[in-house]
This record gives C-alpha cells, sequence and structure tokens, in this order.
C-alpha cells in the first residue's frame, strides 16, 4: 500500500499480531500528508499468504526489496521503519545495501531474536498452549473477542505449527558486531523503558557509529502502546514537520 | 460521483461485504448504528482494507489525511458505520462539475 507522496518511507510491522494496521492509521496517514509511506502485510501476516518457510532475514529482507521494486524505489535510498521483527528486518536490509537506506528507525528491535523471540514461540509449545495464550494475553490485550479471536487463534497456530517460523527464529543471531560498527546510515533506536529488549537497544547504541537511542516510557509494543510519543520522535528524525489534520465537523 | 451520505453508506456497506467476505456478512443487515468493533467484530487489517478501499474509490476528492490522521486503529474499529460515514463526508472536498 503506497500513501501520499514525497520521499519515500517504508513502514514494517511485528511479528505474530502485527500487519498494516500496526502503522496505518496513526502513524502513515500523518506522515503521508508530506512523505510517500509504503506499507505492507509481511508474509503470513495480515492479507499476505502463508508460505511453509522462509521467515529468515534473508527472505524477509528479499521481500522487503521485492516490495520497494514493486514501487519502482528499488534503485534510491529510502527511509525505513521496523517494529520488532520489522525492525530486524530493516537492519539486515541496511546491513546488506546500506545505499539503499537513507535513515533507519528500529523500534524495540529484538536482537538477537533466538534470544529475545525464541522464548515466547517455544513457549507456545502446542496448539492448546498457544491458544491458552492468545485467551490470556493477546485478546485480552487487544479486547478481541469473538470472530476476531478466532481469526487470530486460526492465523497464529498456522503460522507457528504450519511453517519455518519457529524454526527461522531458533536460528536468527545477533547482526556481526564489524557490520555493525561499520553501519554509517543515521539511525534512530526506539525502545520501551520496560521493554525485555531494552538491553538490545543499548548494545545496537553501543555499536552502530550512527545512532541514537531514546527510551520511552513503555514496553515493548511501542505502537500501540506510546503513539503520540513515537510519532513525535518519528517525526522529529525523519524531518517531518507535525500537521494538524484540519478539524471536521463531530459526528452527531 | 456522488458524494451524498446515502451514497457513501452504500459504497461502505459492500465494501464491508467484500472485504469480510464470510457466508454471514452477506446477509447481515448494516446501517448507520452498525459498530465495526461489537456487531462486525471486524479485524484492524479488515479495516485499513476497507478505508484504503474507500481512498482508492475517491481518489482525490478524500482528503486521508483529514479523516484517519492520527486516530489510532482501536479508535477507528470504535466507530460505528454512521461515524464513518459522517467522517468520509467531512473529507470530501466538493469538486466543480
Amino acid at each position: 500500500m503506497s500513501l501520499g507522496q514525497g520521499a519515500p518511507v517504508l513502514m514494517l510491522h511485528g511479528l505474530a499480531n502485527g500487519n498494516m494496521a500496526t502503522w496505518f492509521s496513526g502513524y502513515a496517514s500523518p506522515l503521508s500528508a508530506q512523505r510517500q509511506v509504503l506499507l505492507y502485510d509481511q508474509r503470513g501476516h495480515g492479507g499476505s499468504t502463508l508460505p511453509k518457510r522462509g521467515f529468515d532475514l534473508d527472505s524477509q529482507a528479499d521481500d522487503l526489496v521485492a516490495v520497494l521494486d514493486h514501487y519502482g524505489l528499488g534503485q534510491r535510498p529510502v527511509d525505513v521503519v521496523g517494529h520488532s521483527m520489522g525492525a530486524l528486518v530493516a537492519l539486515h536490509h541496511a546491513l546488506r545495501t546500506p545505499s539503499k537506506v537513507r535513515r533507519l528507525v528500529l523500534v524495540d528491535a529484538p536482537m538477537p531474536a533466538r534470544e529475545f523471540v525464541a522464548p515466547s514461540l517455544l513457549g507456545a509449545g502446542s496448539p492448546e498452549v498457544l491458544s491458552d495464550y492468545i485467551d490470556s494475553h493477546l485478546a485480552a490485550v487487544a479486547g478481541l473477542g469473538g470472530r476476531r479471536k478466532e481469526r487470530l487463534r486460526q492465523r497464529l497456530t498456522a503460522l507457528f505449527f504450519e511453517t519455518s517460523l519457529v524454526q527461522d527464529v531458533l536460528r536468527m543471531d545477533a547482526e556481526p558486531e564489524a557490520a555493525l560498527q561499520a553501519l554509517q546510515v543515521p539511525t534512530l533506536l526506539v525502545y520501551g523503558r520496560h521493554s525485555p529488549c531494552v538491553a538490545a537497544g543499548r548494545q545496537l547504541a553501543r555499536l552502530l557509529p550512527n545512532a541514537q537511542l531514546v527510551l520511552l516510557d513503555c514496553g515493548h509494543y511501542i505502537p500501540e502502546e506510546a503513539p503520540a510519543a513515537l510519532r513525535t520522535q518519528l517525526e522529529r528524525f525523519l524531518e517531518v514537520p507535525q500537521v494538524v489534520a484540519p478539524q471536521l465537523a463531530e459526528a452527531a | 460521483m456522488s458524494t451524498t451520505p446515502e451514497a457513501i453508506l452504500a459504497l461502505l456497506t459492500e465494501r464491508i461485504r467484500s472485504t469480510v467476505n464470510e457466508d454471514w456478512i452477506q446477509d447481515f443487515e448494516i446501517g448507520l448504528e452498525t459498530r465495526f468493533n461489537d456487531d462486525l467484530e471486524l479485524e484492524s487489517i479488515e479495516f485499513v482494507k476497507i478505508a484504503d478501499a474507500i481512498q482508492a474509490h475517491y481518489g482525490n476528492q478524500l482528503g486521508i489525511i483529514a479523516w484517519l490522521s492520527g486516530k489510532s486503529i482501536h479508535e477507528l474499529i470504535g466507530l460505528s458505520v454512521g461515524d464513518l460515514v459522517d467522517y468520509i463526508h467531512g473529507a470530501l472536498q466538493p469538486q466543480a462539475a
């Protein structure tokens, strides 16, 4: 999906309960007043198909490039924003082809995923355990019931137990230190002060030569937990002056 | 292109049915009072698809910034169909015939 016009920004969502909706109304729409914003459902998420494999960072970064190529943006540097797994994909893309990334925003990137992400995936060791987790955590947090909870259950059960996702995440190591230390792309690291991934943010801030770390007063799900603060950080770092939406008549 | 509230409701109803694309929705009575959250139990990604389809339908006539910007997806899903019709109606810029 492409919104607006201007210098392009690509936004990637997180694993499992992420999709284009993560960024759509709260971030992509306001940014699209001045920028071309690209969103897509990553493989196995939202409206995208569920392939059996290819959840490793190389395959997912290939997907990212395919999206940019689709919009004719494969040959120029674009701003890339990612949350969680989407941030790892963004970082991997930047390390493979730094000249194609203008600026990088990593929101609570859980590097290495084998340490920060795998335990929660392995914790859902069977469809029954996953189902309980959806009832007790995911659905409760998002206020989901009925139809939506069932669809989430179906999607996650398929993603966790019918694809190579868990195996792929178990193999996701940290990016090589030397490569990180050589990455000159300006990078904003936004982490939740209460996120289990905050140590990864400090590590990346130490290694990346051109990075700034900002801690927000929230946990891992920053796009949902701290939307105003995250939007302010994005607009500051990407140099997008805040646009106040025209006031609409209140619904009667 | 008609931009009356009735036409917007008809468009929205059609997009909801084609996006949800399950048997029950085809006969489900969708009106101004219908709520995306409580009545339709719409998924966030479905709402995005509907919004995108509406944007594509009206093109430049509809300032997407004006009707969606800054609202969380949860706020949007909390709306009724009638709320959304009003938002779209308010954001449609009248064009010379």
